[in-house]
């Protein structure tokens, strides 16, 4: 079920009425039709594979609660571990064994062998990735002692079910999360206002910015060799505005979904294209991400505390684990050394100190989209080879036709982003006057209803 | 709570009076297939893929007025259980007396095989055809599930209408664009190398989709009279359909010939028509080819 689609409203408005009005005041009753209908929505995808996800959460809840139990560091360890590798082995089985075969296979063909492991031809779970890290986090913060094991397992399993959050982020911990859940859940009208902002939003976001954009950049990828080099620019350019108003339109949509219920969930992005460097764009692009591998990974090898050689080698690291997090290709472990080479290169250089707004935000833009091209790249040949022709290998006979209203709408979406910096969403608008503010959702509203598009493709982020 | 609700019920009621209005707009201009799924009342049907879909006109038709064109495209309409289904909706099970034009080519009846398993695909299954269940003036369901643009749209090319093609309410796909050699030449090139390097290569012929056929065949024959015919494509298209099933024409011979119906297969006309892409009849070509299958209709109705 895509957020952009009328089951997905039919879904949401059932699920608020009978929240709010059929089970209100019955906290237990209210969870349980929380997990229900998440399970239900999971199940829209490929059903069977609710298993999986049933599988973690119950090795997960035992590792909580067995940690919280256990004084001594050493099996505390153990049991840390257990819960790592077997929520870890069902990600690596679905997501990276077809990845590790290919390159043992390929490895032992330069070596004059041909040994191979053979192929998984499973379906990939939908979000699979999202919720073994939120699965993940909760066993390390009661690990930590930061957090106390969750003992209702109805409860638990919200945590990682929770409809909004489910398929695609934002990635929860359960200082925000489970402990929203362990409350009594009372209607809240202005974060339900917010939510249907956030909501219209999102899907202005998705619909009518990220997929227009899609429909040329496909075209595009479809022939990069016949492309031309502005050709090239054009579509890596879209690019980088499909996929922010696809993932951030989708969280939008999760978050403001998510506030009808009276949850408020962890922002994930924080108008990442106005950043002033590579560094600053990742403290503001997919933060329950970035956070995660903060916490759990640079922290705990050393994190800043350590000699500028191993604080590049964490940063490294992090940003290798986070491109591979993404997916099972060279492409996307590429994608993260660049942006790792990016800002250790920034943290050498003291040029983006001095420099203007003016010229970082567009200088980072332009970076971060040349960047993009791995991500999109089907593979590293198409990456190299297109990076190639935008740099340095001028190719003439462009075939771009400019979509005057589309641009129309990305200019409007970043002037209004703009303005808006310094709020939490583009249109958290509460604070203007009744006249513009009801102008505005109307604007939105029929911008929606005429310029959007609904092709069958998925939210970019639902393939991790 | 309740200052919340009326702001919801005012928003929500006003976000569905303008998706209602809009729907009232759908007609030919705004979608390539919405009037094929709203009711038809026919007098038989025209089956087929986007190139029937393109070359018969039903009003040119005078020998059986009320025919429908019930074609759609290659990967929609190949004959087979999701098309039998449609056909079914659609059909006007009153009249004993009307007239069905089954249109056959290789790709209507091949499908993609998968080369490891053999398993052979079925395209249609998860296309509109297979999923919009309801025929319905105004159709909502295949509004919601199908159109794939903010209903905002449909006003809009109700109004000014920018495709270049015309859904008649009779099923007549009518495509608006002037005959220009060079670029028809041009586009015939791709969509033939399009061809030869996807279907050509994935797809094989179905036995399956022959047996679908038969039974639809049989079926219509309850209704009143019924032909099959081959549309012309240009010289190009054919050669490559006769080195993709060389025994095509035979078996098409052969089905007819058990059936008792009449197979028309004009080859003659694959130099004489034009086409916008080497396959689809330009629509000048098609008021022509139309007023030659008129006369093929007479005569089925004289027999």
């Amino acid at each position: 079920m895509l957020f952009n689609s009328f089951n997905y409203l039919v879904f949401l408005v059932s699920v608020w009425v009978v929240f709010w009005f059929v089970l209100k005041d019955k906290t237990k009753w209210q969870q349980l039709f929380l997990l229900l209908v998440s399970c239900y929505f999971y199940m829209f995808f490929i059903p069977k594979y609710i298993l999986i996800l049933g599988l973690t959460i119950a090795v997960d809840y035992w590792a909580g609660i067995a940690l919280e139990r256990q004084e001594s560091e050493r099996k505390r360890k153990v049991i840390l571990w257990v819960s790592v590798v077997v929520t870890c082995a069902i990600l690596f089985v679905f997501k990276y064994y077809n990845f590790f075969s290919e390159n043992i296979r390929v490895l032992s063909e330069y070596f004059g062998g041909e040994w191979s492991i053979g192929i998984l031809s499973w379906a990939l779970p939908i979000g699979l990735s999202f919720h073994t890290f939120q699965s993940l986090s909760y066993v390390f913060e009661v690990y930590y002692k930061r957090q106390a094991a969750e003992r209702n397992f109805l409860t638990y399993s919200l945590y990682v079910m929770y409809f909004p959050q489910l398929v695609a982020g934002p990635i929860e911990r359960p200082g925000n999360l489970l402990q929203q859940l362990n409350k009594p859940f009372s209607f809240d009208a202005t974060l339900a206002s917010d939510g249907l902002r956030m909501i219209l939003w999102g899907l202005f976001k998705k619909v009518v910015i990220a997929d227009s954009c899609a429909m040329i950049v496909n075209t595009t990828y479809l022939n990069i060799e016949g492309a031309s080099t502005l050709d090239l620019w054009y579509a890596a350019i879209l690019f980088s505005i499909q996929i922010y108003g696809d993932f951030s339109g989708y969280s939008d949509i999760a978050r403001g979904s998510s506030q009808l219920m009276g949850i408020r969930l962890i922002s994930n992005f924080q108008f990442p294209y106005f950043s002033k460097s590579i560094t600053e764009f990742w403290s503001r692009w997919h933060t329950s991400l970035s956070s995660w591998f903060r916490d759990y990974v640079y922290i705990p090898l050393g994190g800043n505390r350590v000699s500028a050689w191993k604080q590049s080698r964490n940063i490294l690291i992090v940003f290798v684990l986070s491109g591979f997090w993404h997916g099972a290709q060279w492409t996307f472990i590429v994608w993260g050394l660049v942006n790792a080479g990016f800002i250790l290169l920034e943290k050498s250089m003291s040029w983006s100190k001095r420099a203007q707004s003016a010229v970082l935000i567009p200088l980072t833009f332009l970076i971060t989209t040349c960047i993009w091209v791995f991500f999109r790249a089907e593979n590293m040949n198409q990456a190299w080879a297109q990076l190639h022709r935008m740099l340095f290998d001028f190719h003439g006979g462009s075939q771009i036709v400019v979509d005057k209203k589309l641009w129309l709408m990305i200019v409007f979406f970043f002037v209004l982003e703009w303005i808006q910096r310094s709020r939490v969403h583009g249109l958290d608008v509460q604070h203007w006057r009744p006249t513009y503010r009801y102008s505005a959702y109307v604007l939105v509203y029929f911008l929606v209803f005429f310029m959007a598009v609904y092709p069958a493709n998925q939210f970019i982020y639902f393939q991790f | 709570m309740k200052g919340f609700l009326h702001k919801l019920l005012f928003f929500g009621a006003f976000a569905f009076i303008t998706h209602v209005i809009a729907g009232y707009h759908m007609n030919g201009n705004t979608d390539t297939n919405y009037l094929r799924f709203t009711p038809s009342n026919n007098t038989g049907m025209i089956l087929g893929n986007s190139r029937a879909a393109q070359a018969i006109s039903p009003d040119d038709l005078k020998a059986h007025l009320g025919l429908f064109n019930a074609a759609f495209a290659l990967n929609t309409s190949p004959y087979g259980e999701v098309y039998h289904r449609y056909i079914k909706k659609q059909l006007n099970e009153e009249a004993r007396d009307q007239v069905f034009v089954f249109c056959v080519d290789p790709w209507s009846l091949s499908s993609p095989f998968d080369p490891q398993t053999g398993r052979e695909g079925m395209v249609e299954e998860s296309k509109f055809l297979a999923t919009t269940t309801t025929i319905a003036d105004p159709n909502w369901e295949f509004m919601i599930e199908q159109y794939a643009y903010g209903w905002g749209n449909i006003i809009r090319e109700h109004y000014r209408p920018t495709s270049g093609m015309f859904l008649h309410s009779n099923g007549w796909l009518e495509v608006n664009r002037e005959y220009d050699a060079t670029r028809a030449e041009k586009r015939r090139a791709n969509k033939l190398k399009g061809y030869k390097a996807e279907v050509f290569v994935s797809n094989r012929p179905s036995d399956y989709r022959k047996k679908e056929l038969r039974k639809m065949l049989q079926e219509m024959k309850g209704y009143g009279k019924v032909m099959m015919v081959r549309l012309p494509v240009h010289p190009d298209f054919f050669e490559m359909e006769q080195a993709f099933w060389p025994s095509f024409e035979s078996e098409m011979n052969e089905i007819a010939a058990q059936e008792g119906i009449t197979f028309w297969s004009p080859k003659e006309l694959n130099e004489q028509l034009t086409f916008n892409d080497g396959h689809h009849m330009n629509y000048k070509s098609s008021h022509r080819f139309s007023g030659l299958l008129n006369e093929k209709i007479a005569a089925l109705k004289a027999m």
